[in-house]
C-alpha cells in the first residue's frame, strides 16, 4: 500500500476541487476491521481531501479488506 | 450483537464434528477391500494394471496380502461376490490379475522383525494358514516352532500345474521363514506335537494338522476342532485353531488361509493380556458403506485370456482393469459445482470448517466456503447418508456472526436490499379494503415486487375477482436473505413483524408468489396456513386473455430451488402449463433434483464468480428456453444469457417487450426503484390512493450511464441512489477533485460502511457518468509530519 501510485487513475492532472490547489504525497491514516494503515497516499496539501484511484480501491484495497475479513 | 434472550450458539465439538463426518461416507473402502478376507485394495490394484504399473500393483498386493507368490497365483476372488461391476456385466477378475501380476514381478517386501520376546508360540502344521500364523507372529518378535507331518510347507496345493506354480515358489518362502529364524519340524510325529504344546505359551492348530488327538481339545459331530467363531480359541484356554468348518465343496483356498492371521490377532493378544474381542468388526469380511451407484453405467462382460491356465497377457489384463469402475462416491460433489470447486467432498468441508471455526488469531481458511453455499439442499437429495451442507453452513453462519467474525462484505447488500423491501416507502400492507381483516393475503416476495411490477399487478387483481372473502397484499420480503446470512435476530424480529400483520388482516390463508417465502413460513410460521400462487391458479382456472405468446417449441422447466420440497405446488406448474398447450420438458436436475440459479443461500452476493459459473452451468443443461416460476430464477437465468420466461408472463402476457424470452436482467437499481414504482401501482390501480409520497422514482439527480459504466455498477454493487447521494454531497460540501484537461470531477461519499468513488461531467441533459467504484476501507486523517 505505501507504493506510488501511478496508477491509471491519477495522471497527475487531478486537482482539489475545493481550493485548486495541486496534490502531494503524504501519509494518511487508513483503518478497516480494527486494523489501522499508514499507506503514502494522494491528497490535497490544504484541504486535506484523500485522491483514491480505481484500480487502487478495487485492486490492493479490495484484496487486503478481503484478508482483513477473513482474519 | 448478543440481543436479550438469544441464544448463545455453540461451536462444534469434537463429537459433533464426527458425527457429521461419519455422515460421508466417501473415505469408506471399495466393496471389494471389505469383502476380502485379507482387505487387499484392490481398486487401487487394479488402477496401478489400468496404467501398466505392475510394480507398483505387487507393492498394493503386497501391502496385505502374505505369501503373494503362493497366494497370488491361486487368488480365488473373493471379492467378485461384492464387486460392484458384478452389477452391470462381469465381477473384475481380480484373481486373474493377480496371477499375472505375481508372475510378472518379484515381492519388494523386506520383512522386519521385532525385538524378541521371550514367549513361544507352535504352529501345529504347514498348510497355509500355519505359514502365515507363523509368519504374522515371527514378525511380532516371538519364537515360532513348526511342527510340520509333511516334508515341505503348503503340502496340499503339491499337485497344482507346475507352470502356474514351480516348486522353487514354496521353496523361496520357506527359506524366507527360516530367515526370519522360525524353527520347522518337518516329517514330525505324535512325540513332537505333543511336546510343542505342552511347552508353548500359545498354540495354532492349522488345517491339515496330523490325525491325532489333542488331550482336552473338543471337537464337534463330524470330528471337527470347535472354536469361538471370532477369537478362534479352543476349548484349552492357550490352544486357537482355525475354522474349517465350511463343507468341502466350498473349499476357498483364501479362506482358509486366513484363518493363521485371525488367530495370530488373538495370539497375540492373549499373550498380551488384552481384550480378544474388542474392535474386530471389520477385520473379517463386510459390506462397505461406501456408496456407488452403478445408474447408466454400460455392462461389460470379463475379457476371457487366451491361455486358460497361464492365464492373460499384459494387455488382456490391462483390457479386463479397465473395466474397473474405481469405486468412489462423490455423488453429490458430481451434482454440484460449488462442492467440485472447493476441491474436496461433504467430510473434508466438515473439518475444514471445524478447523477454521477454532482459529482464534489469524486467518479463517473456509469462510468463502461457508459463504458459498446456496443452501439448495441438493446433496440432501443425492446423498444415500442424507449430508446436508445447507445445515452445516448456516450454524457456521450462525456462529460466525454471534463470534463477530462474519465477513461484513458477504452478505451487506442483500440485507439492505431486504431492509429496504420493508422500508416505509416501499412495503405495503392492505386487506381487500383498508385493513379489513381478509379471507387470503397474496405475498407476492420482494423479487416479483422488484422485477415484475405489470404482473404483480396483474395477478393480484386476478386473485382478487375470483376469490371470495377479500384478498389482501403484502409487499414484504420474508426474511430469507437474513437467515441465509445467519443473522438469527434479524430474522426473528422480521418473522415476528410478518405474524403481526398477519394477526391484524384477520388470520388469512397466504398465498405465497415465492416458493422461497413458502419455505420461510412453512418454517418459521407454521401456525398460519399457506399455499403457493400455482396450486390457488390451477384451482380457480386460469384468465380469459390466455398466452399472447406465440410458443411452436417446447419448454424446458426450471423449478426454483425452494421447491424441492413442494410437490404440489410443482405439479401445480405443470398442471397449468399442460391446461395452456404449452409442451415441456423435464431437466435432467429438474423437480426434487432441481439446482440452484446461485442466488440461493446468497451465494450471488458472497460469491459472485461462483455464481456466474453456476448459472452458466444451469443455462446448458438444455438447449431449449426454460420456463419458471420464481422471478428471481428468471432474472439470474437472463445475466446467464439463457432465453426464459416467467410462467405469469404466459398466463397473462408480456408487458410489452417483442421478445420476453430475451428481456435482459433488471440489474440492482431498477429493481430497488421498480419496489416504490409496484407499490404506487396498486395504490393508484386497485386501492384508488394516491401514493403516500411524491415517488423518488424518476426524479433527483438524471444520470446518464453508458453501458460500459452500468456493467461496472452493477458487478460492484453501486446503485443509481448511490452515485446520486455522492454527487448531491459533493456539491454542498466540496468534497472532490478536478481535472485539469477534461474537467471532469471526481467525488466520493461514505454514507454507512462502503465508500463511492463516482467520475461525472454537468451536462444540459443530465449527470454523465464516467466511472463509479468503492471501498470498504476507511480513510482517515492525513499523518502530520
Amino acid at each position: 500500500m505505501s507504493q506510488q501510485i501511478d496508477a491509471s487513475g491519477n495522471d497527475g492532472k487531478w486537482i482539489c476541487g475545493c481550493c485548486g490547489a495541486p496534490l502531494v504525497m503524504g501519509k494518511v491514516n487508513v483503518h478497516y476491521m480494527n486494523t489501522t494503515f499508514k499507506p503514502e497516499l494522494v491528497h490535497c496539501g490544504v484541504c486535506e481531501i484523500v485522491f483514491i484511484p480505481e484500480d487502487l480501491a478495487e485492486g490492493k484495497m479490495a484484496e487486503v479488506e478481503k484478508t482483513l475479513e477473513d482474519k | 450483537m448478543y440481543g436479550e434472550g438469544d441464544n448463545f450458539y455453540e461451536t462444534m465439538d469434537p463429537k459433533e464434528l464426527k458425527k457429521l463426518e461419519n455422515q460421508c461416507v466417501q473415505e469408506h473402502v471399495a466393496a471389494c477391500r471389505a469383502a476380502c478376507p485379507f482387505h487387499v485394495d484392490a481398486r487401487q490394484f487394479v488402477a496401478h494394471i489400468q496404467k501398466g504399473e505392475w510394480q507398483k500393483a505387487r507393492n498394493t498386493l503386497d501391502k496385505s496380502l502374505p505369501f503373494s507368490d503362493i497366494l497370488g497365483r491361486i487368488c480365488d476372488q473373493v471379492c467378485t461376490s461384492a464387486c460392484k461391476r458384478g452389477e452391470v456385466g462381469d465381477p473384475i477378475a481380480v484373481g486373474d490379475l493377480e496371477l499375472q501380476c505375481v508372475m510378472m514381478t518379484s515381492s519388494g517386501t523386506r520383512p522386519v522383525c521385532a525385538p524378541s520376546k521371550s514367549l513361544c508360540i507352535a504352529v501345529i502344521g504347514g498348510d497355509l494358514s500355519c505359514m502365515i500364523a507363523a509368519y504374522d507372529l515371527v514378525r511380532k518378535g516371538y519364537t515360532i516352532e513348526m511342527v510340520v507331518q509333511e516334508d515341505r510347507l503348503a503340502a496340499e496345493i503339491k499337485d497344482l500345474p507346475v507352470d502356474m506354480m514351480p516348486s522353487s515358489v514354496i521353496d523361496l518362502e520357506t527359506q524366507m521363514l527360516l530367515s526370519l529364524g522360525v524353527r520347522i519340524l518337518f516329517k514330525a510325529g505324535t512325540e513332537s506335537v505333543e511336546t510343542a504344546i505342552d511347552q508353548a505359551d500359545a498354540v495354532f492348530i492349522g488345517r491339515h494338522s496330523p490325525e491325532m488327538d489333542f488331550p482336552g481339545i473338543g471337537r464337534d459331530a463330524s470330528d471337527r476342532i470347535v472354536v469361538d467363531p471370532l477369537t478362534l480359541r479352543t476349548s484349552v484356554l492357550k490352544v486357537f485353531a482355525g475354522d474349517f468348518s465350511r463343507k468341502q465343496n466350498t473349499r476357498y483356498i483364501i479362506l482358509d488361509a486366513v484363518q493363521g492371521r485371525w488367530a495370530a490377532v488373538s495370539i497375540d493378544r492373549f499373550l498380551k493380556n488384552v481384550s480378544l474381542t474388542a474392535a474386530r468388526e471389520q477385520e473379517r469380511p463386510y459390506k462397505t458403506l461406501l456408496y456407488t451407484p452403478v445408474d447408466g453405467v454400460i455392462p461389460l462382460s470379463k475379457v476371457r485370456p487366451s491361455d486358460p491356465v497361464l492365464g492373460y497377457t499384459a494387455d488382456e489384463a490391462k483390457h479386463e482393469a479397465d473395466r474397473c469402475l474405481q469405486c468412489e462416491c462423490m455423488v453429490c460433489v458430481k451434482s454440484c459445482l460449488y462442492m467440485e470447486q472447493f476441491g474436496g467432498y461433504p467430510k473434508t468441508y466438515t473439518r475444514d470448517m471445524y478447523n477454521s471455526e477454532k482459529v482464534i488469531w489469524g486467518k479463517h481458511p473456509a469462510n468463502l466456503l461457508v459463504n458459498s453455499c446456496s443452501m439448495c439442499r441438493l446433496c440432501e437429495e443425492v446423498c444415500p447418508e442424507g449430508f446436508s451442507m445447507a445445515d452445516l453452513c448456516l450454524n457456521q453462519r450462525r456462529g460466525m456472526n454471534e463470534r463477530g467474525k462474519m465477513p461484513p462484505s458477504a452478505h451487506e447488500f442483500a440485507i439492505d436490499d431486504m431492509l429496504s423491501a420493508n422500508s416505509g416507502p416501499v412495503s405495503l400492507v392492505r386487506g381487500h379494503s383498508g385493513m379489513e381483516p381478509s379471507a387470503y393475503l397474496f405475498f407476492s416476495g420482494c423479487q416479483m415486487a422488484g422485477l415484475m411490477p405489470e404482473q404483480l399487478l396483474k395477478v393480484y387483481a386476478y386473485l382478487r375477482l375470483t376469490l371470495d372473502g377479500g384478498v389482501g397484499i403484502a409487499l414484504q420480503c420474508c426474511g430469507a436473505p437474513a437467515h441465509w446470512a445467519g443473522r438469527t435476530e434479524l430474522m426473528e424480529k422480521n418473522i415476528k413483524d410478518i405474524a403481526g400483520l398477519w394477526e391484524t388482516l384477520g388470520r388469512p390463508e397466504v398465498i405465497t408468489g415465492c416458493t422461497t417465502c413458502h419455505t420461510v413460513f412453512s418454517e418459521f410460521l407454521p401456525g398460519v396456513k399457506t399455499r403457493t400462487l400455482w396450486e390457488i391458479l390451477e384451482q380457480t382456472g386460469l384468465p380469459e386473455s390466455g398466452i399472447t405468446i406465440n410458443r411452436s417449441s417446447a419448454l424446458a422447466i426450471h423449478d426454483p430451488c425452494t421447491s424441492r420440497y413442494l410437490e404440489p405446488a410443482r405439479q401445480s406448474v405443470r398442471a397449468i402449463l399442460h391446461k395452456m398447450d404449452v409442451p415441456t420438458e423435464e431437466l435432467t436436475f429438474g423437480r426434487e433434483y432441481t439446482r440452484c440459479c446461485g442466488f440461493g443461500g446468497l451465494m450471488a452476493n458472497a460469491n459472485p464468480e461462483l455464481a456466474k459459473e453456476v448459472i452458466d452451468q444451469r443455462a446448458a443443461e438444455h438447449s431449449l428456453d426454460y420456463v419458471t416460476y420464481c422471478a428471481v430464477c428468471r432474472d439470474m437465468l437472463a445475466t446467464g444469457g439463457k432465453r426464459a420466461v416467467h410462467l405469469l408472463d404466459l398466463i397473462f402476457g408480456s408487458t410489452g417487450e417483442p421478445d420476453p424470452y430475451a428481456k435482459k436482467a433488471i440489474g440492482h437499481s431498477q429493481r430497488r426503484n421498480n419496489r416504490e414504482y409496484t407499490k404506487n401501482l396498486l395504490l393508484q390501480n386497485i386501492f384508488n390512493e394516491a401514493p403516500e409520497r411524491d415517488s423518488m422514482v424518476g426524479k433527483g439527480i438524471k444520470l446518464i450511464i453508458s453501458p460500459d459504466v452500468r456493467e461496472k455498477m452493477e458487478n460492484r454493487r453501486i446503485l443509481d441512489d448511490d452515485v446520486r447521494e455522492v454527487i448531491s454531497q459533493c456539491r454542498e460540501n466540496r468534497n472532490f477533485f478536478l481535472h485539469k484537461e477534461t474537467g471532469y470531477y471526481l467525488g466520493f461519499h461514505t454514507p454507512v460502511n462502503v465508500t463511492f468513488w463516482v467520475e461525472y461531467s454537468e451536462t444540459d441533459s443530465g449527470i454523465r457518468i464516467h466511472n463509479a467504484y468503492c471501498h470498504r476501507m476507511k480513510i482517515g486523517k492525513v499523518v502530520i509530519p
